[in-house]
């Protein structure tokens, strides 16, 4: 019986060493002191990059934040340039120089001169008239501010005097100008009048022009001494800094002369060449005159220039252009001609891609040489302001170019592979063809990111006339891979130029208009491979 | 008979290729019915001895006289996780292949269990009574095989989503006052059961975890979608260290642990039943459920919250950049990040609630090859997540007179079927010593194995039978 216990309970033990005794010599697998070095680890990790949807708006924008878009009742969009042509303000046009009478006249009293004794010589009046530019004639003029300044000694004067200066036609408030200046013996006495608020009127009567009647009266102060009259005194007046609150007058022909002005077009500034075709560009030119006297302009040579075109010349420019006067004082006049493709050679001109629309101004005040009554104030200007509007309607095909900063340093090194996919939902009517060169710093491609081009952005389709509205929007999807001798190729990246073929639909030749609520959605997104050593 | 059997059979097969299989273990000593604590599987088998009490050797009083350890990973090998190079006697990572091996859903268990008091006792050879107090700490950390995939990167599920559900803790340590009573009612039925007074000591229960990943064919976009409620309880210092701005240190003292350790406030019950039918002298068959109730948590009670949302990350807005030429890819980054935040928030409130119990049924059946020799098979289901988590063994038990009894066990546990288990008791007069694990290559190949556990104790024990109970006797 015992026998038969130990033999069952041995076969039992066996039996137990037997199965797990075959797995005993696979210790070592455990050993963590034989870890292996140097194994790689391969995530492969996909995620969106970027995503945007733009609308024409916001791509315009980017191109020059500065350009207005304005979109009139249909939405349809339009480029505006806008650009300060000419200029000229009043103190440019009627500033007035100094003017330096120096009057000298001789003066006498009767009787003796004993201490406390004031005698009064006889009034002498200083006739002056006043210079200005191309010898306009003032009428009247309201000074905003300005100096009437004497630098007075009387020679061989042994008395003290007081000289009263008044000009009857330079009033204040209505009470014409008289002011007083003390003379001790024959030294020499400075003083400066303010002139602010006084309104001048002139004397152009006859041969008269622009004449002033300054009236001086000498009242002698005895001192004891001798009477020694006659004496001669030297008033080395001026009118110094008259600045004008309004003027009124002859202004005659004053010329306005100005070269080579320009309008920048910015939407071009980036274009190294294609074609364009804008179905109703219009140039607008506005003239703002607040003068009270009217102007005869010519715009001479008004071109549309280009880098890579020959210019075009843009008619239909009214010759001489007639600018109205200003209503009223402190009132203005606007006056605008505009041209388009029926009047004009602009559509021809757009054609070329300009980035530049210039001009030369010539012309003249009061062209018609007769007397004038003109006005002006401190804040009359004179401007010519030019715009040119592009509604977004026409057809296209051209190429864009930029170039962007990028440097990818070491953080791809680890990548063995990177796919980027590119999905667009275009929704304007427009196709595109772009490339992005990587480039070292001495602008050498190293790679280029299609190989060959590939269209990435469909033209959406779009209706025919009158509206050439988008119907359906176009999807596409890219993807661009870069394996590890592509990755390193690229490593040494300084710039990257993109540079963009944009095409309306079909090739460019399609009419199609964009409309504001038109958008563009872009996704980027990548898929990197890496191997990484641990 | 044999249709019996072999209906038994198709049931094992159908739930091993249904592929539903968790940790769970201590099967070996299920029918190691020399050693008392092999009635807490089955309430409905009577041990072999009239009267038992669970002590320490050499110091004779009713305390550890039974502990259970077991750590297990459904998931994987250590060597699938680490190549064995014979050339080069080197090992080295195979992150592929230890990717393959990952189950949808994948667990790590931890489950300690420490008998503090145990005793039993027959009333006329046909009633038992027992009563056991028993520390008790179960962990178990879900992975789904796709977060850990995402190791990989998320290309592959370019298409598809990366099923994250279910990811969390479970944790419970509580204590348990259970009093049994068997009841053999004739020669053919025996029935059981225990009720469990239970009182809970900490919790972290993941009641809801849903969550995804997918990755958008086309776009790569990326669209996350989570629902998380997780309920705890436990310390306040606990809490008071992972709050805002806490340095994560948590400072508890001894009175703190006496507080823990007698902490009455957070009642629960459980209940086993157990049923045992005798078909004749060679077959008897055995059902039980186990662990069926639920801890009322009321102490230290925290409820975590995240809504069901959803956030996709489409790449960041580069018409921002375009419109706004002062932001930089920092800003759309931070952006994100707060967008996340506020998408995904957590929620935190102070709530009561109760957890369920992890329920385990048995089923079994035994054939009496002799008088001391049988053969068993046993399947075992942990029930949670709403799923049946099936093992089962087969088992070949033996007597050696009065002093030994020896099992030897194989068991598909884990989706492992590499487990050899083993348990033997050994009586010195009254005294028995007993040690039992299902996975005894555990201790020799532990790289090569995904369970690891092992139960011993020791027992006095009266009036010991020592032959199986066959229907002649």
């Amino acid at each position: 019986m015992k026998t038969q216990l130990f033999n069952r309970f041995a076969k039992l033990i066996l039996l137990l060493f037997l199965a797990t005794g075959m797995f005993s010599c696979y210790k070592d697998r455990f050993d963590l002191n034989k870890i292996e070095k140097n194994n790689t680890w391969s995530p492969d990790v996909a995620a969106p990059l970027v995503y945007t949807s733009l609308t024409m708006k916001d791509v315009l924008d980017n191109i020059n934040q500065s350009d207005l878009h304005v979109n009139d009742t249909t939405n349809l969009l339009y480029l505006v340039y806008w650009n300060k042509v000419y200029s000229k303000t009043a103190e440019q046009l009627l500033g007035i120089p100094n003017q330096n009478v120096n009057s000298t006249f001789q003066f006498s009293v009767t009787g003796a001169l004993p201490f406390g004794t004031d005698l009064t010589a006889s009034p002498y009046t200083s006739y002056y008239s006043f210079t200005t530019p191309n010898n306009f004639t003032i009428n009247n003029i309201t000074l905003l501010s300005g100096t009437f300044d004497f630098v007075t000694n009387i020679s061989g004067f042994n008395h003290n005097a007081t000289i009263n200066v008044s000009i009857p036609t330079a009033t204040l408030g209505g009470i014409p100008f008289s002011q007083n200046i003390n003379i001790t013996g024959s030294s020499t006495t400075t003083s400066s009048i303010n002139l602010s608020g006084y309104n001048i009127v002139f004397d152009n009567t006859g041969l008269n022009h622009n004449r002033l009647a300054i009236i001086y009266t000498v009242t002698v102060h005895g001192q004891g001494g001798t009477n020694n009259s006659p004496y001669t005194a030297n008033m080395g007046e001026s009118f110094n800094n008259i600045m004008f609150q309004d003027i009124h007058g002859d202004f005659k022909q004053l010329a306005f002369n100005f070269p080579g002005d320009s309008v920048s077009i910015g939407l071009f500034d980036k274009t190294i060449n294609g074609t364009v075709d804008f179905e109703d560009p219009r140039v607008y030119v506005f003239a703002t005159n607040s003068f009270g006297m009217p102007i005869n302009i010519n715009l001479n040579n008004l071109t549309a220039t280009a880098g890579i075109s020959s210019p075009v010349a843009i008619t239909g420019v009214p010759i001489p252009w007639s600018i109205a006067a200003a209503p009223s004082l402190g009132d203005s006049s606007i006056t605008e001609f505009g041209l388009n493709r029926t009047n004009s050679t602009i559509y021809n001109a757009i054609a070329i891609l300009p980035k530049y629309v210039t001009t030369d101004i010539t012309g003249m005040s009061n062209p018609s040489g007769a007397p004038a009554s003109n006005f002006a104030t401190a804040l009359s200007h004179f401007d010519i302001n030019a715009q040119v509007e592009l509604p977004l309607y026409g057809k296209c095909n051209i190429v864009l170019q930029d170039t962007t900063s990028a440097t990818f340093g070491t953080d791809i090194d680890n990548a063995e592979y990177i796919e980027f996919r590119l999905n667009t939902q275009n929704g304007f009517p427009a196709q595109a063809i772009t490339q992005l060169f990587f480039v070292d710093s001495l602008y050498h491609v190293l790679d280029s990111l299609l190989t060959p081009e590939q269209e990435i952005l469909g033209a959406a389709l779009a209706g025919g006339a009158p509206d050439y509205r988008v119907y359906q929007s176009t999807h596409a999807l890219t993807d661009i891979i870069f394996v590890k001798s592509r990755i390193e190729g690229i490593k040494n990246t300084k710039k990257i130029i993109i540079r963009g073929k944009l095409a309306t639909s079909q090739n460019g030749n399609q009419i199609v208009k964009f409309y504001n609520d038109y958008s563009l959605e872009v996704r980027l997104a990548a898929r990197v491979k890496f191997d990484i050593q641990y | 008979m044999k249709k019996i059997i072999l209906q038994i059979i198709t049931f094992f097969l159908l739930l091993i290729s249904s592929g539903f299989v968790m940790a769970q273990d201590d099967m070996t000593i299920y029918k190691l019915s020399s050693v008392p604590q092999s009635y807490y599987d089955n309430p409905a088998l009577m041990p072999d001895c009239k009267f038992h009490i669970g002590c320490m050797p050499i110091v004779f009083i009713p305390i550890l006289s039974s502990n259970y350890t077991s750590i297990s990973n459904t998931g994987f090998r250590w060597d699938n996780l680490m190549q064995y190079d014979k050339a080069a006697d080197s090992i080295k990572p195979n992150i592929d292949k230890f990717l393959k091996r990952l189950n949808k859903k994948n667990y790590l268990s931890l489950n300690q269990q420490a008998e503090l008091i145990s005793f039993g006792f027959k009333i006329k050879r046909t009633q038992y009574v027992n009563f056991s107090i028993t520390e008790k700490f179960n962990f178990r950390f879900t992975y789904p095989g796709d977060f850990v995939r995402l190791l990989n990167g998320d290309s592959q599920f370019i298409g598809s989503e990366a099923n994250l559900d279910r990811i969390g803790i479970d944790m419970t340590h509580y204590r348990e006052f259970a009093l049994g009573y068997t009841n053999q009612i004739d020669n053919k039925w025996t029935v059981g059961g225990r009720a469990k007074l239970l009182f809970g000591l900490s919790n972290m229960w993941t009641a809801k975890s849903k969550a995804t990943l997918a990755v958008d064919k086309d776009y790569f976009d990326l669209t996350g979608k989570s629902n998380l409620i997780v309920y705890t309880s436990g310390p306040e210092k606990i809490y008071d260290a992972f709050s805002n701005n806490a340095s994560g240190k948590i400072d508890m003292y001894s009175h703190d642990f006496s507080e823990y350790m007698f902490n009455f406030k957070n009642p629960g019950f459980g209940l086993d039943l157990g049923v045992n039918y005798k078909l004749d002298d060679k077959w008897s068959f055995a059902a039980s459920m186990i662990d069926f109730g639920y801890i009322f948590w009321k102490t230290g009670t925290r409820k975590f919250e995240s809504q069901d949302t959803s956030f996709t990350f489409q790449g960041f807005d580069l018409g921002e950049l375009v419109k706004d030429s002062t932001k930089t890819f920092s800003d759309l980054a931070k952006q994100l990040v707060d967008s996340l935040g506020n998408v995904f928030k957590i929620t935190e409130k102070n709530k009561t609630y109760a957890s369920p119990l992890n329920p385990k049924i048995y089923l079994s059946a035994t054939y009496n090859i002799s008088k001391r020799e049988r053969v068993s098979v046993v399947f075992r289901g942990d029930i949670f997540e709403g799923t049946i988590h099936p093992a089962f063994s087969l088992a070949y038990n033996c007597k050696f007179g009065n002093i030994l009894d020896l099992a030897v066990s194989y068991a598909y546990m884990n989706r492992d079927f590499l487990n050899l288990g083993f348990g033997s008791s050994v009586r010195f007069g009254p005294f028995q010593i007993f040690l039992s694990t299902d996975n005894l290559l555990a201790a020799i190949i532990p790289y090569h194995t995904k369970d690891m556990n092992i139960h011993f104790g020791c027992n006095y024990v009266f009036y010991y039978k020592n032959s199986y109970p066959l229907m002649k006797e």
